[in-house]
């Protein structure tokens, strides 16, 4: 079993560094094929009229990030984006529809209804300032689609016992 | 005229004001049930215990961030008013607990959340402990126990866009 451990380990460690280091080695002009070669392929691609691209890397290295890689129409790199930030959450309006909503942040994490206000709930985990526990929460009209209400919440890690 | 209208809007809201939040004080051990019904109202769920004791449980609305337990004894004299939306309570809330538990002791929840993808449903409170904040329970939704609990403080949207919840 250790044997095992430390055969495997030489693959393992350039597989943890290629996962931590990676959005971040990503530069403007990179290629397609440098991209997939560092993060390798995403989730999901999202094509522009004008021929450029977004690539989604939802959850990240520490599986609380959700990147966005835009690439031009020529295949290079453009611009490499953490999207669960201030500044995109503060793009939300009311009335946005599920796809505009998921353009900006991403798949959520996990996908949740309420029966009594007919919502469906969309909800992402994210870190603060890279150390504050944050839920995200998007409301849909589930009838409609057109977001009703984002609300976030840190989550008091003291279990009750601060004060 | 319109001072008159101003004054009856005054008295209306003072009135409402007087019903939402005095009543529950003026309630002491030993009173009658007549007497609590006729101060604050019918109960939004009764709960019977099995030595004929009763607690009554009344929830503040939708935006309310107290619900009052009413303890009533198998004489029907009042034995204690409770406001359980409190950490003394929370705490109370352990792994395994039913629904039905649950319920007992925090009243209806504010709003009942379920994730079909972990197979979990979350119920959640909304609390004064110096500031507003919330909290959870989150039922492994099969079997209906509960997995764990969270308190959530809202952090404001930037920009000033105040979510409500």
């Amino acid at each position: 079993m250790s044997t095992i451990f430390l055969r495997a380990l030489p693959l393992l460690i350039p597989a943890l560094a290629a996962g931590c280091a990676g959005f971040s080695a990503i530069n403007p002009g990179a290629s397609a094929r440098q991209v997939e070669t560092l993060v390798g392929p995403p989730a999901s691609v999202w094509k522009n009229a004008d021929g450029s691209e977004v690539w989604e890397y939802p959850r990240g290295p520490l599986g609380v990030e959700t990147y966005m890689v835009t690439l031009g129409s020529d295949h290079a790199v453009r611009e490499v984006r953490q999207v669960l930030s201030d500044e995109t959450i503060s793009k939300l309006h009311v009335g946005m529809s599920r796809d505009e909503v998921r353009r900006l942040l991403g798949a959520p994490r996990d996908i949740g209804f309420s029966d009594s206000s007919d919502e469906e709930i969309w909800s992402w985990r994210y870190r603060d300032w890279g150390v504050r526990n944050m839920e995200l929460y998007a409301q849909f009209d589930r009838r409609t689609g057109a977001l009703k209400k984002v609300t976030r919440f840190q989550v008091d890690t003291s279990d009750g016992k601060r004060k | 005229m319109i001072a008159a209208l101003h004054r009856a809007a005054a008295l209306f809201a003072l009135g409402l004001l007087a019903a939402g939040c005095a009543n529950f004080s003026a309630i002491s051990p030993g009173d009658s049930a007549p007497t609590v019904e006729a101060r604050v109202g019918p109960p939004g769920t009764v709960w019977k215990n099995a030595d004929g004791s009763e607690a009554w449980e009344y929830p503040m609305g939708p935006t309310g961030v107290q619900t009052f337990m009413i303890d009533i004894g198998p004489d029907r004299a009042v034995r204690a008013v409770r406001q359980v939306l409190t950490e003394e309570y929370f705490a109370k809330v352990v792994a395994g607990m039913s629904r039905e538990d649950v319920r007992r002791l925090l009243g209806r929840p504010k709003e009942v959340w379920y994730f079909p993808s972990r197979d979990e449903e979350v119920w959640t409170w909304r609390y004064l402990e110096v500031n507003y904040r919330f909290f959870n329970v989150l039922f492994d939704r099969a079997s209906g126990t509960v997995r764990t609990t969270l308190r959530l403080d809202e952090v404001f949207l930037p920009g000033g866009g105040r979510g409500k919840r």
